[in-house]
């Protein structure tokens, strides 16, 4: 019986150190030839503006480029606006300011290329007021009067520092209609006193929510700086300093949405997660024309 | 609806006023004659008056015919024929005890087999668990699901997976019974062992579509598995020691032939392998150990001719381990990271013979199936010492009652009805996470899902009705209703099989099936991890459905060659998935926020030949299926391929008797590459168009350039395929007989992809497509035993 024994152990030993190998694998190359990109931002109170672009194949390491001679076209509900002029560094812009809950296309042509197109609806305000701002606990109650529908809004609280650079920071809140439907990362909370807080994505959709008026308390600094860190390390509690901050809250249009959710689900490192296709609104091509309607609220702390 | 409940009920007065004219009814038990198994599936043929029946899952019959007089033939596919003559008018019990005589040898009862073309079930194939061990394997490990892919409509997973993909449904799909019991996680060492021990099953079935009505709650098969019964004539044990594993059965009777007895382990040592390995390698500052095991146990009592109590178990887990320390100078950090899974199923049976035609099966049923990861970790610094553990928990659990009822009033009748309720626990995912720094608590909170109950339950009859020498339909209603948070689904499900024989060897056959799935499987990689979620329907994520119409042609030449081709096609509604970045893993909200629902198609055409008898037996199959999955908001709601949409699939399995000790075997596989998504567009991002506009979270704001795929699964995999052989040498000792088996995975060694990823070019450092190779050709030795 002893040399069955030996046989399978020396059997099991080669058989768990000979089964991984890497071979190449070749790809079809239509899924790698290079597109054009539009980005585009739209605001109800700037220049109209997007970015011309064209994709590289992700499989050879090339970085993508800008194209400086494409033909721009901006309409307007399905009506054709203007041209649109070349900024420098892939930028094409007019004067022409958007409207709100119009909708605006953007049409771009460059020679050897297929033309492509990007359509965004200027989203209108929606009422949000904000309601008390305690410095001391740092925290800042907002009112949203959702409209219903299908609405989109972000939230951005930036600081200026004394060397006049804008630093973005952290929006929390224990309020989980807030949340959305997000993919919060796992230990993505902290605690304030009592409330077990939880980070707040930049974007989040209505649909908690939808057509309520709702209070919400934000909070933009916590007990233990937020995280509970990966390894169990967890930063010292740090007081925000004396200082402005502003705490914008937008309307933004579903592709902008859509767009930084994909690209949250496409850079997660969870090897569970499941493959995200980065949103686009671009036909026949890649990018995402979308936009954006502001209300930003000054905080001060003393 | 009042019409359908008004044609059975007349249906039934019908049929019992019928009864009454009959003067014969044969009845009773056909088992195999050496162990008293009971035999399922096997044929009783009367050859005056031309008419048969089947044994039940239970191995009883009950055949009423028009005369005094019967010549009672039995067959039964590896068992000689027998014949039985009955006389006068009445009640006749006759159990039968059949001899094996192997696949080898020719039945002499050959013309009275139930050929395929016979039948009125379609979509439905038994492989007799004889041939299944003959079939060589990975490790030289049997395993009846990975038989079941080589069958024609069947797609396994990823390279070594025990996953089931049937006509384009998810793994999710399947119902797998263990001895009536559902099985919710079927699978040990990730995937690639399926938790059935050979040893301890006596028969499986796999019906693919035309779903007679006692089946229900899943909408793409029903893999039907019965263990066996345990040995009344002696005891008797099986074994073998494999590469990874080893096993043993033992089963015989109690004191005398009324109560047998069944237990059946097994357990792998590649921990033992492992542990010693990993921690040599790390310099003693960690280790890696893996294990599963399983037991089957079963129990049964016959208190008397009319009745019979069966308690059979299974239990099964995998353990997942590793553990890591690390220290220097004052600072240190010890580590451990666990994940177990494991089922527990149990059945009471009670079979109860009301009268001779009535037979009555009850059932009481317990399934549980948890998955459980986590991780430990302590550093220590001086006198600082942080603490940190997390640990995530899911899994269901059901106990339910069912009975059937399984009445033969007529030979050109046989009626089934029953009902079923389940009371379901399912807990989706709940996480809990501590920390504290010496002693004193910084983070102690569980977050994730509530527990969810729901009642399940369904009630059917179905009539397998020989309307006239030609035309034979299995018709039925499977009526179910799911309660859950206040919210009640319910169902009305129309089924009907039916077959026209156009000669004594040919028939065409039809079949039309509803069902209805109020569970889900959440899944983010497809392959039947243990991570995979088991969810119910929910006020707002609703059951999933399908119909499914399936035509076919069955033809049986010369008597030993089973030919079949069919067609089918396939819609689902319903069908959920995460949507996009979404995982099981860490999140803090619902689970139900994290999924979308959709519709699926699968149709294709299927051709099966098979080969039961003689020294060569075993099939050919081959698969033209499409399969596709379409969300709202995945692909920009454009229909996409299924992650499993395979074009081709081939099987040939063969098996030949070389020597009177000793048998050959071999299959080869061929499988178009599965779809997958990879990001083959680089490009630059909205944030760099527009610096200070905040991103999703504050680490993406300064991203330049975004990696995306223009169409979900827009890549295919390398097509699959791969030649195993086997050999058994059988050696008859005086005590029973040992079985070398020697076998190799892979023969060619073909390097199928088990998933791709984006490398390196080792030559020029560019990104490069890479495959991983799991199994390249991989020899195997095992020694068996019976006794």
């Amino acid at each position: 019986m002893k040399k069955y024994f030996f046989f399978i152990l020396m059997i099991s030993v080669a058989t768990f150190f000979s089964c991984t190998k890497n071979v190449n694998v070749n790809v079809n190359s239509k899924y790698t030839q290079p597109m054009l990109v539009l980005n585009s931002l739209l605001q109800p109170d700037s220049n109209a503006i997007v970015q011309v672009s064209k994709s590289t194949s992700a499989l050879d390491g090339s970085t993508p480029t800008i194209v400086v001679d494409a033909a721009v076209e901006l309409w307007e509900d399905g009506k054709f606006k203007t041209n649109c002029i070349n900024a420098g560094n892939g930028f094409y812009t007019t004067t022409y300011k958007p409207l709100v809950s119009h909708t605006y296309t953007f049409k771009a042509h460059e020679n050897g290329m297929t033309d492509v197109d990007g359509t965004t609806t200027i989203p209108s305000l929606s009422m949000i007021s904000i309601i008390s701002v305690d410095t001391t606990a740092e925290d800042v109650t907002i009112q949203i009067n959702d409209p219903g529908g299908n609405e989109y809004y972000s939230f951005d609280l930036t600081t200026v520092d004394t060397f006049g650079y804008t630093n973005n920071l952290q929006l929390y809140t224990d309020n989980t209609m807030l949340l959305d439907n997000t993919s919060s990362p796992a230990f993505s909370f902290g605690r304030h006193g009592n409330r077990k807080l939880h980070r707040i994505p930049n974007y989040v959709s209505n649909q908690l929510f939808i057509g309520q008026s709702n209070q919400y308390v934000l909070s933009f600094n916590t007990d233990n700086g937020g995280h509970v860190g990966h390894g169990g390390f967890q930063p010292p509690p740090q007081p925000l300093p004396i200082g402005t901050y502003y705490l914008k809250v937008s309307n933004i249009s579903a592709e902008i949405y859509k767009y930084f959710k994909t690209v949250d689900g496409s850079t997660n490192p969870n090897p569970f997660a499941e493959p995200t296709q980065i949103y686009s609104n671009v036909n026949n091509g890649l990018g995402i024309v979308g936009s954006r309607n502001n209300q930003t609220y000054f905080i001060l702390k003393k | 609806m009042k019409l359908k409940i008004g044609f059975f009920l007349f249906s039934f007065i019908l049929l019992f006023s019928a009864v009454q004219a009959q003067t014969i009814t044969i009845n009773g038990y056909i088992s195999d004659s050496t162990s008293g198994e009971k035999l399922i599936g096997a044929v009783i043929f009367d050859n005056l008056s031309k008419e048969g029946t089947t044994t039940n899952n239970y191995g009883f019959f009950s055949l009423t015919l028009k005369n005094d007089k019967a010549e009672v033939i039995t067959s039964y596919l590896g068992y000689g024929g027998k014949l039985t003559t009955v006389q006068g008018s009445g009640v006749h019990t006759i159990n039968i005890e059949m001899n094996r005589t192997g696949l080898l040898k020719e039945v002499n009862v050959k013309a009275n087999r139930n050929p395929i073309q016979q039948q009125s079930q379609m979509s439905a194939i038994n492989i007799p668990i004889e041939q299944i061990k003959k079939v060589p394997a990975l490790m030289g490990e049997t395993d009846v699901l990975k038989v079941l892919q080589l069958l024609p409509g069947v797609s396994k997973g990823s390279e070594g997976s025990s996953g089931i993909y049937v006509r384009g449904g998810s793994p999710d799909q399947n119902l797998i019974l263990l001895d009536g019991v559902p099985v919710y996680n079927v699978n040990h060492l990730f995937g690639f062992f399926s938790v059935f021990n050979g040893d301890a099953i006596n028969n499986v079935q796999l019906i693919k579509g035309g779903f007679p009505a006692r089946y229900g709650g899943r909408l793409s098969s029903v893999i039907d598995i019965s263990m066996k019964e345990g040995n009344k004539k002696k005891i008797h044990g099986d074994g073998g020691i494999g590469i990874i594993s080893s096993r043993l059965t033992l089963e015989g009777p109690i004191k005398n032939e009324n109560t047998t007895f069944l237990i059946s382990a097994r357990r792998t040592y590649i921990d033992l392998l492992m542990r010693p390995l990993t921690s040599a390698a790390s310099g003693g500052q960690g280790s890696t150990g893996y294990y599963f095991y399983d037991l089957n146990a079963k129990i049964n009592h016959k208190f008397s001719d009319k009745d019979r109590i069966f308690l059979s178990t299974y239990l099964g887990k995998d353990n997942f381990g590793l553990t890591t320390k690390d220290s220097y100078g004052s600072t240190s950090s010890n580590s451990s990271a666990y994940i177990k899974w494991g089922n527990i199923t149990t059945a009471l049976r009670w079979n109860h013979l009301m009268t001779s035609k009535l037979f009555v099966n009850t059932t009481a049923t317990f399934s549980q199936y948890k998955f459980n990861v986590g991780a430990t970790n302590t550093n220590t610094n001086g006198n600082t010492t942080q603490d940190f553990s997390f640990d995530y928990t899911s899994g269901i659990q059901d106990v339910g009652l069912k009975t059937d009822f399984d009445f033969s009033p007529v030979s050109k009748h046989h009626i089934k009805w029953g009902a079923n309720w389940v009371y379901h626990t399912f807990t989706p995912g709940t996480n809990a996470l501590q920390s504290s720094n010496n002693g004193s608590v910084t983070a102690d909170t569980s977050y994730g899902s509530d527990k969810i109950y729901a009642h399940e339950g369904y009630i059917y009859a179905e009539d397998d009705w020989e309307m006239t020498k030609r035309i034979k339909a299995n018709i039925g209603l499977h009526a179910s209703g799911f309660d859950v948070q206040n919210t009640l689904y319910k169902s009305l499900q129309p089924r009907v099989s039916a077959r026209y024989l156009i000669n004594d060897k040919t028939s065409v056959k039809a079949s039309y099936s509803e069902m209805t799935q109020y569970l889900h499987l959440l899944s983010n990689t497809g392959i039947g991890l243990p991570t995979d979620l088991w969810v119910p329907a929910t006020p707002t994520v609703k059951p999933q459905q399908s119909d499914q119409i399936a035509l076919g042609i069955a033809h049986t030449y010369k008597d030993d060659y089973e030919i079949s081709f069919e067609t089918y096609y396939k819609s689902m509604w319903n069908v959920i998935e995460y949507q996009n970045g979404a995982s099981f893993f860490g999140n803090a909200t619902n689970w139900q926020n994290l999924v979308t629902s959709g519709t699926g198609n699968s149709y294709g055409g299927e051709l099966m030949i098979q080969k039961k008898y003689g020294r060569l037996t075993g099939w050919i199959g081959y698969t033209l299926a499409w399969s596709n999955r379409q969300f709202a908001d995945k692909n920009n709601g454009v229909q996409y391929p299924y992650k499993y949409d395979q074009r081709h699939n081939i099987a040939v399995v063969g098996s030949y008797e070389l020597k009177k000790n000793i048998d050959i075997s071999g299959t080869w596989v061929f499988s178009t590459g599965t779809a997958l998504s990879l990001p083959t567009q680089n490009y630059l991002s909205l944030q760099q168009a527009f610096p200070g506009m905040p991103a999703w979270t504050s680490s993406q704001s300064t991203l330049t350039s975004v990696e995306s795929f223009q169409q979900v699964n827009n890549f295919r995999m390398p097509a699959y395929h791969r030649l195993d052989v086997g050999i058994n040498f059988h050696k008859h000792k005086k005590w029973g007989e040992l079985i070398y088996n020697i076998s190799v995975y892979n023969a060619y060694d073909r390097l199928n992809a088990f998933f791709v990823y984006m490398g390196t070019n080792d030559a020029t450092g560019a990104p490069q497509l890479k495959k991983l190779v799991l199994f390249p050709i991989l020899p195997s030795f095992s020694v068996n035993f019976k006794f």
